[in-house]
C-alpha cells in the first residue's frame, strides 16, 4: 500500500467543498481574526515606519552645540558667543564639517493672519544643509542677501500666517505663501518678503500639534517637532550671544569624531540631566535622539502585537473546539475509512488539511474585511488605520498556522479511535 | 417555575461537560477583557482628576524662564501679575499664582546647628499654589512691620521642633542678613508627591528612570527638577523687587491648557520667553475627543464576540443533532417544544453571563497592571460600570442569537423519528 | 490440507469498563477454511459482532491468538493491520455506513484510496463494481438518494471492489425489506461461488439456511450447529 500522504490531502480538502455551510462557520472565525491581524501589524508597523522616516529627516548627522534647555535659576547664564563658534570651528576642523550659526528669539509673526510663539532663527545660507528636508516652495535665501529682506517659512508657520480663504483650506499651496510679506515683533522694521517655504516633515502633525500645545515647552526638539520657525539672514539678530551652533557632518564615523571631540570640552545633553553636572552648553547629537525615539516605537509597535496575537489566540481556541466537535461527529466515517484501510497517518493527514484549508479560504476572506474595517475606523476615529497589502501575506500565513495549529488534537482524536468500539457503539 | 427548571437542566449539561463549556467561553471573556481595561484607565484617571486633582498636579502649571534664547530678560513680578489679570479676563481665573526667586542654601537658626533648607523669597501664595496646605499658623501676611514673617514647610518644621524649640514663632536668620519669625507650619506631603516631577512622573518608578527619563532626556526636554522641590524643607518669606525664578499657577485642572496658553502668549507679548510645565496626560485624558478611541475597543470586542458567537451557533448545531434522542426523550415524558427551545438558549444565556462577569475581572487585573508600568503618578484605573453594562447586554444578545438557529433545529425535531433512528 | 484462513486459539475478548470488566467473547477455537460460507447466530449482546471485529482485524483479542491465512496478525502494528484489512477483508454492515455526502462511485473508491491506486484506475474498478452490484445507473446519487437496498448493494460493491479473501457481513438484511434482502443475499451466494470465504452475523433464521455451516454464540461462548439440524437459538 503506499504511504504517500497526497491523496489524503486532496480527500480532506474535497471533504471540506462538500460541506459548503459547515466550514463557511468556521471560516468566518478565522477571517475576524486575519482582519484584526492585518489591521493591527499595518498599523503597528507601518506607523513606525513612518515615524522613523520622519524624524531621519531632521538630520541624522548634525550635531547641536547650545544653551542647555535644563532651568537652573540661579545657574550663571552660559557663555556661548563667537569665541565659542570659533572654538567649535577649530574642534571639527578636517572633518569636513558645515557649521551653521543660530540665534534665536520668540517672536510673535503676522502675516494675513497672527502666529504667536513662532521662532525667529537668523542663520547663515547653509542652514538647510543641517535638515534632509526639502523645500516646499520657493528657495532659501543666498550669501549676498542680508537683515530683515528676505526669509523662509516652516511650512506650519507659513499656513498659519497665510491661511488663505477658508472655503479652500484643503486646497492650500506652500506657493501662496511666496512674495508675501511678514512682521516681527521684537524691534523696528521687522519685516520680510518670503522667498521659499520649507517642507513638512512630519506624517502626522495633528498629532505633534497637540504635543507642542501641551508642553509649551521651548526645547529644540519643540522649536523642530512643532516646525512654526521663520528663517531670516544670520545678521537680522546682531547680538553677539549664540543660541545653538548646527554641526553637520558627511558621515557616521566622522560624527563620531567631532561628537566625541565637542564632548571633551561641553558635556553631552544626555548626561547634563544628572545633578552634579553644571552644563549651561551641552552637546545634542540628533542620531542619539532618533536613535532613541525610534527604539520606543519600535517596542511600542512590538508591544501592539499583544493585541493581534491575542485575538488569534482566542481564534485558535474557537476553531480548535469547532473541529474537536465536528470530529466526534464523524467518528462513523471514520471508523468505516480504518476498516477500508486507512492508516492513523491518513486520518491525521486528511483532517489537517480539512482544517488547513477552511483557515487558509477563512484567512482569504478576511483579507477584503480588514480593509473594510480600516476604512470604517479610519473614518470614525481619524486616525490612520490603514491596510498595507506587504502584511497580507504574513497574515494568511497566521491562518495557515492558526489552521495548523488548532487540526492537531483533532487529528489525534481521529488517529486515536477504535473502529471497533465506534462499531459497536461503545464509543459515540 | 417550568422556566427556572428548564434553566437549571441547562445549568447543569454545562457543569458536566466544563472543559468545552469553558473553551465556548473564551471568545466572550477575552472580547470583554481587550476591550474594557483601556476605558478603565481613562475613566478612572479622569475620576482622580474631578476628584484629587490637587493631591496628583492636574491642577498646576509651573512657569521658569527659558534659558535657550539669547538675550533673555529677567521674568519679573509685574509680569506675573500680568498674567493673572489676562487669565482672568480669558476666564480661566487662577486658583493661586505666585511666584517665588530661590536663594540657597542654607537657613540658620540663631542659636542651634544650620539646618538644610532652601529660602523661597516670594508671594506666599505661591504655596498655595504648589497645592501645599497650613498645618500649624498661618501664612504670612504682607506689609507687617516687624521682623518678615515665614512659613515653613513640614519637614523643617518637624526639624526644628526636634531641635528642642518649637517650631511656630521660632527666628530663622535669613541668607539676606535678616531675621525672620516663623508663623506658620506647612503640611508634610506624602513620599509620593516629593518624588512626582512638575511634569506629573513620579522620578522613582522603574519606567520613568529606564525609559521615559532618558527619552525626555535625548529629546532635551526639561522636567522642572530642582533639588529644592522635593526636600519639604524651605521656607517661605514675603518680599518683592527680585527677580522671579519660578512662578507657580493653579486652575481649575479642565482649564490647564487654555491657562497655559494664555499665560505664554502675555508673557511672549511682554518680550519674556518661559517654559510652562505641566503634567501633559491629564489634559489629554480629560478632553472628550479621546472617546473616539473607545470605537476601537468596541471594534475589538465585537471581533472577539463574533468569532465566540459563531462557534456557539455551530457547536450549538451539532449538540442540537447529537442530542436528538436524549430531547425526544424529554418530549415523550411531557416537554413541549418551548422548553426544548429555553434549554438550548439558556445554555447561551449562561454561557454569556458567566464569559462576561470572567472578563470583567480579567479586566481589573490588566488595568492593574497597566497602572504598575505607568511612570505617571496620578494614573489609576476605575471600574468603567456604563460600558460593562454595555459589553453585558451585547453579549447575551449575541450569546442567544447564536443559540436561537440550535434552539429552534432541537426544538422542531420529531421524537418518534430520534427515536426510531436508534 | 491447506492452511485455513482464519485460525482462532483461545482467543477472547475482555472489555474494560470503568472498573468492571465484561467477557465479551470467551476463548474460543475456531477453523474456517477458505471457500467456506458460515452464519453466526445468537441472541443481541451475545457477542457476535465482537467475534466478526476480531476476525476482521478491527479489534485484538485479549488472549489467544487469531492466524489469518497462517499469519499472527495479533503481533501486527496498526499500519500493518490497516493493510490486512485493505487488502483481505471485505466489510458489509447492517446500518451500511456509507459517507454521506460522497456519491456511490467515491464510496466504492474508498479502499482503493487507501490502496494508493491511481485515480483513473481507482474510477474505473469502482464502476465496474457497481455494475456487478447492478448499480451502474447509480453512481453519481448519494446514499440519502438511494433505498435501503440499493445503500446496501454500494456497501456490497465496495466489499468487493478489492476483491477480498473474506468477506465479514453484519446482519447485512437487518435493515431491508424482503424483496431488497433477497438481492444482496443472491449477491452474496454468487460472490461465494467465486471463491470468496463468507461469514455472516444474523439472527434471521431463513438467512442462516443459506450458509453451508453454522455457529452459535451465547453469552460469549461459540458452539458449532451441527448441520442437519434446524434448530437455532432464538434472538
Amino acid at each position: 500500500m503506499s504511504s504517500a500522504l497526497w491523496p489524503h490531502l486532496v480527500e480532506g480538502v474535497t471533504h471540506v467543498v462538500r460541506r459548503p455551510l459547515r466550514s463557511f462557520l468556521t471560516a468566518v472565525t478565522c477571517a475576524v481574526a486575519i482582519a484584526v491581524t492585518v489591521n493591527v501589524i499595518s498599523l503597528n508597523y507601518g506607523l513606525d515606519e513612518d515615524i522613523r522616516n520622519d524624524i531621519a529627516r531632521f538630520g541624522r548627522l548634525t550635531i547641536d552645540v547650545g544653551r542647555s534647555p535644563l532651568i537652573r535659576p540661579g545657574a550663571a547664564r552660559a557663555v556661548f558667543g563667537e569665541p565659542e563658534l570659533a572654538k567649535i570651528r577649530a574642534l571639527v576642523d578636517g572633518l569636513d564639517a558645515v557649521v551653521v550659526p543660530l540665534r534665536s528669539e520668540q517672536v510673535t509673526a503676522t502675516g494675513d493672519a497672527e502666529a504667536a510663539r513662532t521662532v525667529l532663527a537668523a542663520v547663515t545660507p547653509d542652514y538647510p544643509r543641517t535638515l534632509d528636508i526639502d523645500m516646499a516652495a520657493g528657495r532659501w535665501f543666498g550669501a549676498d542677501e542680508h537683515g530683515f529682506s528676505v526669509c523662509v517659512l516652516d511650512r506650519s508657520a507659513a499656513r498659519s500666517l497665510f491661511p488663505g480663504p477658508a472655503s479652500a483650506e484643503a486646497a492650500w499651496s506652500a506657493r501662496s505663501a511666496l512674495g508675501r510679506r511678514v512682521r516681527f515683533t521684537g524691534g523696528e522694521g521687522r519685516e520680510a518678503v518670503v522667498v521659499g517655504v520649507l517642507s513638512d516633515p512630519m506624517t502626522y502633525r495633528s498629532l505633534f500639534e497637540s504635543f507642542d500645545e501641551g508642553r509649551g515647552s521651548r526645547t529644540l526638539v519643540g522649536a523642530l517637532l512643532s516646525f512654526r520657525s521663520a528663517y531670516v539672514p544670520a545678521d537680522a539678530i546682531p547680538s553677539p550671544d549664540l543660541t545653538m551652533v548646527h554641526v553637520k557632518l558627511p558621515d557616521e564615523a566622522r560624527l563620531e569624531t567631532a561628537r566625541r571631540r565637542l564632548e571633551t570640552v561641553w558635556p553631552a545633553s544626555s548626561d547634563a540631566i544628572r545633578p552634579d553636572v553644571i552644563a549651561p552648553v551641552t552637546v545634542f547629537t540628533r542620531k542619539t535622539w532618533m536613535d532613541a525615539a525610534g527604539n520606543v516605537t519600535q517596542t511600542g509597535a512590538f508591544l501592539g502585537n499583544l493585541v493581534w496575537i491575542l485575538i488569534c489566540l482566542v481564534a485558535c481556541i474557537m476553531i480548535s473546539t469547532l473541529n474537536l466537535v465536528t470530529i466526534r461527529e464523524r467518528y462513523d466515517e471514520l471508523a468505516v475509512r480504518r476498516c477500508e484501510g486507512a492508516r492513523k497517518s491518513h486520518l491525521v493527514a486528511q483532517v489537517t488539511a480539512e482544517g488547513l484549508t477552511i483557515s487558509v479560504v477563512g484567512g482569504l476572506m478576511g483579507l477584503p474585511l480588514g480593509y473594510l474595517g480600516a476604512e470604517v475606523l479610519r473614518r470614525i476615529v481619524s486616525f490612520p488605520f490603514r491596510f498595507d497589502p506587504r502584511y497580507a501575506a504574513v497574515a494568511v500565513g497566521v491562518a495557515a498556522f492558526l489552521g495548523l495549529v488548532s487540526s492537531v488534537v483533532p487529528a489525534r482524536r481521529a488517529a486515536g479511535l477504535d473502529p471497533a468500539a465506534v462499531l459497536t457503539r461503545r464509543v459515540t | 417555575m417550568r422556566f427556572l427548571e428548564n434553566v437549571r437542566l441547562s445549568l447543569r449539561r454545562l457543569r458536566h461537560r466544563p472543559v468545552r463549556s469553558f473553551l465556548l467561553l473564551q471568545g466572550t471573556i477575552w472580547g470583554v477583557a481587550v476591550s474594557l481595561f483601556p476605558t478603565a484607565v481613562m475613566e478612572g484617571t479622569r475620576q482622580a482628576v474631578t476628584t484629587r486633582g490637587s493631591e496628583i498636579g492636574a491642577d498646576r502649571i509651573t512657569l521658569a524662564l527659558d534659558p535657550t534664547t539669547s538675550a533673555p530678560k529677567p521674568l519679573l513680578e509685574e509680569d506675573v501679575e500680568a498674567v493673572r489679570a489676562a487669565l482672568l479676563a480669558a476666564g480661566t481665573p487662577a486658583i493661586a499664582l505666585g511666584a517665588v526667586a530661590v536663594t540657597r542654601p542654607g537657613l540658620a537658626q540663631p542659636e542651634s546647628a544650620i539646618l538644610p533648607a532652601a529660602l523661597l523669597v516670594g508671594a506666599p501664595e505661591a504655596c498655595e499654589a504648589r497645592g501645599l496646605t497650613i498645618a500649624r499658623g498661618r501664612l504670612p501676611r504682607e506689609g507687617a512691620n516687624g521682623p518678615p514673617e515665614v512659613v515653613v514647610e513640614g519637614l523643617l518644621g518637624d526639624a526644628l521642633d526636634a531641635t528642642g524649640v518649637p517650631a511656630l514663632g521660632a527666628a530663622l536668620a535669613l541668607p539676606d542678613g535678616r531675621t525672620g519669625t516663623v508663623v506658620g507650619v506647612l503640611a508634610t506631603r506624602t513620599p509620593l508627591q516629593r518624588r512626582t516631577n512638575d511634569l506629573g512622573f513620579d522620578t522613582e518608578h522603574a519606567v520613568f528612570r529606564g525609559v521615559t527619563g532618558k527619552l525626555l532626556a535625548n529629546l532635551g526636554v526639561p522636567f522642572g527638577d530642582d533639588a529644592w522641590k522635593r526636600t519639604d524643607r524651605c521656607a517661605y518669606a514675603a518680599g518683592h523687587g527680585a527677580a522671579v525664578d519660578w512662578a507657580f499657577l493653579r486652575v481649575a485642572p479642565t482649564d490647564v491648557r487654555a491657562a497655559a496658553k494664555t499665560a505664554d502668549r502675555t508673557l511672549q507679548a511682554r518680550g519674556k520667553a518661559a517654559v510652562l510645565f505641566y503634567p501633559p496626560v491629564y489634559p489629554l485624558v480629560m478632553n472628550r475627543e479621546l472617546d473616539r478611541f473607545k470605537t476601537v475597543s468596541l471594534a475589538l470586542f465585537l471581533a472577539c464576540l463574533v468569532m465566540g458567537g459563531v462557534v456557539m451557533a455551530n457547536v450549538g448545531l451539532l449538540a442540537a443533532l447529537r442530542r436528538a434522542p436524549e430531547v425526544a426523550l424529554h418530549r415523550v415524558e411531557g416537554a413541549t417544544r418551548s422548553d426544548v427551545a429555553t434549554q438550548f438558549l439558556a445554555e447561551g444565556f449562561v454561557l454569556s453571563v458567566a464569559g462576561v462577569v470572567t472578563g470583567w475581572a480579567l479586566a481589573c487585573g490588566l488595568a492593574q497592571v497597566r497602572i504598575a508600568f505607568e511612570p505617571m503618578a496620578g494614573m489609576t484605573w476605575a471600574f468603567p460600570w456604563p460600558e460593562a453594562f454595555v459589553t453585558l447586554v451585547v453579549s447575551v444578545v449575541i450569546g442567544v442569537l447564536a443559540c436561537l438557529l440550535p434552539a429552534m433545529r432541537a426544538a422542531a425535531q420529531d421524537p418518534v423519528e430520534a427515536l426510531a433512528d436508534e | 490440507m491447506t492452511e485455513p484462513i482464519v485460525r482462532l486459539e483461545g482467543a477472547g475478548r475482555v472489555y474494560r469498563k470503568a472498573a468492571v470488566a465484561v467477557e465479551a467473547l470467551r476463548p474460543v477455537n475456531l477453523t474456517v477454511h477458505a471457500g467456506e460460507y458460515v452464519a453466526v447466530t445468537g441472541p443481541s449482546g451475545s457477542g457476535k459482532s465482537t467475534l466478526l471485529h476480531i476476525l476482521g482485524c478491527l479489534d485484538r483479542p485479549t488472549c489467544g491468538t487469531y492466524r489469518l491465512e497462517g499469519r499472527d496478525v495479533s503481533a501486527l502494528s496498526d499500519a500493518d493491520l490497516a493493510a490486512v484489512r485493505n487488502r483481505l477483508i471485505g466489510f458489509v454492515f447492517q446500518r451500511f455506513h456509507l459517507l454521506r455526502d460522497e456519491t456511490a462511485l467515491r464510496n466504492v473508491e474508498l479502499p482503493l484510496l487507501y490502496a494508493g491506486v491511481a485515480r483513473g484506475e481507482r474510477r474505473r474498478r469502482a464502476a465496474a463494481a457497481l455494475d456487478t452490484v447492478g448499480l451502474s445507473a447509480r453512481t453519481d446519487h448519494r446514499p440519502g438518494q438511494l433505498s435501503g437496498g440499493e445503500q446496501q448493494r454500494v456497501a456490497l460493491a465496495r466489499a468487493l471492489v478489492k476483491e477480498p479473501r473474506l468477506l465479514l457481513a453484519d446482519e447485512p438484511t437487518g435493515n431491508l425489506d424482503s424483496a431488497a434482502g433477497g438481492v444482496v443475499l443472491g449477491l452474496l451466494e454468487a460472490l461465494h461461488d467465486r471463491g470468496v470465504t463468507l461469514l455472516l452475523i444474523t439472527h434471521d433464521p431463513d438467512v442462516a439456511a443459506h450458509a453451508r455451516r453454522r455457529l452459535t454464540i451465547h453469552d460469549g461462548v461459540v458452539r458449532e450447529v451441527p448441520t442437519g439440524h434446524a434448530e437455532i437459538a432464538a434472538p
